[in-house]
């Protein structure tokens, strides 16, 4: 499937997730798509309750609503998460999320992997999924600093 | 009547529970190994200037390696596997003159001599790393047709040589292996059968270790026990009464969580039933295998209390999902197992056709990840990079 060039509005994102994911609902308000739905990745695995927001910058944030997400121990930090709130599902820079793609086909199974990475980083203590570490992003750190506030532009630094 | 169909089949945790037993067993090559030492001793028993040079002698494993059903001690890395020293015509009738033969034949050679250890009923040899023999010198019995044994019953406060230590033991692993291999036999209806194909999400099961579920199910059983009896090992249930019971109250299903359900509560039922306990050696009906119950009620009233615990603990088990049941299973099964299985599981179902580009997501299953290649009614999971720090 190739993807277009032409950046999709907010109403064609919210369409797509509506064909493709028919247990997510949707919402549009004030520029700002809102899609609730459950993921369950794995026949082992908990119901998630998640929700994505894409605003009209286009930068989707993923938040699992229920149940809470949680760490092994106290002195644990979840993996691949901003502020211990959002999921980092994606890699700034290299191309893997742009706002011509529809989330019904990157954002929400990226979603569902990566809650079955998270069930079984609980049971190994290892994370699995693989992924960038923010010190070895493939772009420079000016580019990377000014990539991350255009895209997080929320996030407390 | 067993009424297997009345629990549940779960057969995503089965496949997670039958990988755990794949990480808790013998490998082939440490199988191999072992029957290599099992020949190399025998040759040095019929060697040269042995006492027994001139007796043909067999030695074949018996109890968990050769019924399949090895099971690793947690927190050591040596199995504890069994073998038979079979001594054909040897005209010893003294018991503690056959043990002490085989005992001093063994420590006369600079192989075995630091590795042996006197048992009560076996020689051990500790081959270090990997595992230790416990052999087991036998003569055939002669008063009985087929193949019964007789094996040293030895007083291990009287000397080898004593006089009244003097008590042969019957004994049929050959027995016990044929009727425990019958009880292994699927007995579920084709259909069930092929509903487990089509609704097991593995795609390449031929890649798995494949056992029969009975063989799976005690591979558990004593791995659970091991854990729950590790501070209090003197009461632990010894391996053969477990694998019995298992065998005797096997539905013939496939899913083993569905049929470690229905054991249990057979083997409840049986506990409440038999008075005074006792329990016969499937193979060979003069051979009592819960003599440790009936010497130390202890241990019997312990098992009847843990048993039950275990019961209710198995029945939680079905209902949970996610982190809380990988933390169960660790709890149950030890960390260790559970965490090679899921890593198993995970590369070989998730992360290898992720990286192939063969990863897929059934919206319509709430997400669910399949493995397969293209599927209909799936949507590809396109290559990413989750960011942020790994741990």
């Amino acid at each position: 499937m190739r993807f277009s060039t032409k950046r999709l509005g907010i109403y064609e994102q919210a369409a797509i997730v509506r064909v493709n994911w028919p247990n997510f609902s949707t919402k549009v308000r004030s520029g700002t798509l809102r899609c609730l739905g459950e993921l369950c990745p794995s026949p082992l695995s908990e119901s998630y309750f998640v929700e994505i927001v894409l605003d009209g910058r286009g930068i989707p944030e993923v938040q699992v609503r229920k149940p809470k997400l949680v760490c092994r121990s106290v002195r644990d930090t979840i993996p691949h998460m901003y502020d211990q709130e959002r999921l980092c599902l994606y890699t700034p820079g290299l191309g893997e999320w742009e706002s011509t793609r529809p989330i019904a086909t990157t954002i929400i199974p990226w979603t569902s992997l990566w809650l079955y990475y998270y069930e079984i980083w609980h049971g190994t203590g290892e994370w699995l999924g693989g992924g960038h570490e923010p010190s070895d992003s493939p772009l420079p750190i000016e580019k990377r600093e000014r990539k991350n506030r255009d895209e997080y532009p929320n996030k407390p630094r | 009547m067993i009424k297997i169909r009345e629990y549940p089949a779960n057969p995503a945790l089965s496949h997670l529970l039958e990988e755990i037993c794949v990480a808790i067993q013998l490998t082939a090559s440490q199988d191999a190994l072992s029957r290599q030492h099992y020949e190399a001793v025998a040759k040095w028993l019929a060697g040269n200037g042995s006492p027994l040079s001139y007796h043909e002698i067999h030695i074949f494993p018996q109890g968990s390696q050769n019924l399949g059903t090895t099971t690793k001690p947690p927190k050591r890395q040596e199995f504890d596997l069994d073998a038979v020293c079979l001594v054909k015509n040897s005209g010893v009738t003294h018991p503690g003159r056959l043990y002490s033969i085989v005992h001093d034949r063994l420590k006369s050679n600079g192989l075995y001599a630091d590795r042996i250890e006197k048992l009560p009923r076996c020689v051990r040899i500790n081959y270090s790393g990997d595992f230790h023999l416990d052999i087991v010198p036998a003569i055939i019995d002669a008063e009985r047709e087929g193949n019964f044994i007789l094996v040293p019953e030895l007083d291990a406060d009287l000397s080898l040589l004593h006089p009244q230590n003097d008590l042969w033991k019957t004994s049929s692993p050959k027995n016990y292996a044929d009727w425990f291999e019958e009880q292994c036999i699927i007995r579920v209806p084709i259909i069930e059968k092929m509903a487990r194909a089509q609704v097991d999400p593995l795609p390449d099961r031929e890649t798995a270790d494949e056992k029969p579920p009975l063989k799976r199910i005690v591979q558990l059983l004593k791995r659970w026990r091991d854990i729950e009896y590790a501070d209090r090992p003197k009461l632990s249930p010894p391996s053969i009464i477990l694998t019995t019971l298992a065998g005797m109250f096997y539905g013939g299903g496939i899913h083993c969580c569905q049929s470690i359900q229905c054991i249990s509560m057979e083997i409840l039922d049986w506990l409440e039933r038999c008075q005074p306990v006792t329990l016969m050696n499937p193979g060979n009906e003069d051979e009592e295998i819960c003599e440790k119950w009936q010497n130390n009620p202890d241990c019997y009233e312990d098992f009847c209390e843990t048993f039950a615990v275990f019961e209710e603990r198995w029945r939680r088990l079905m209902t949970l999902k996610g982190p809380a049941l990988y933390r169960e299973l660790s709890e149950m099964f030890d960390e260790s197992p559970v965490e090679k299985a899921l890593k198993a599981i995970t590369d070989r179902e998730i992360s290898q056709p992720r990286s192939l580009n063969q990863l897929t997501v059934k919206p319509r299953d709430s997400g669910l990840l399949l493995g397969g290649g293209a599927i209909p009614s799936t949507l590809p999971v396109r290559k990413n990079n989750f960011f942020g720090n790994s741990r």
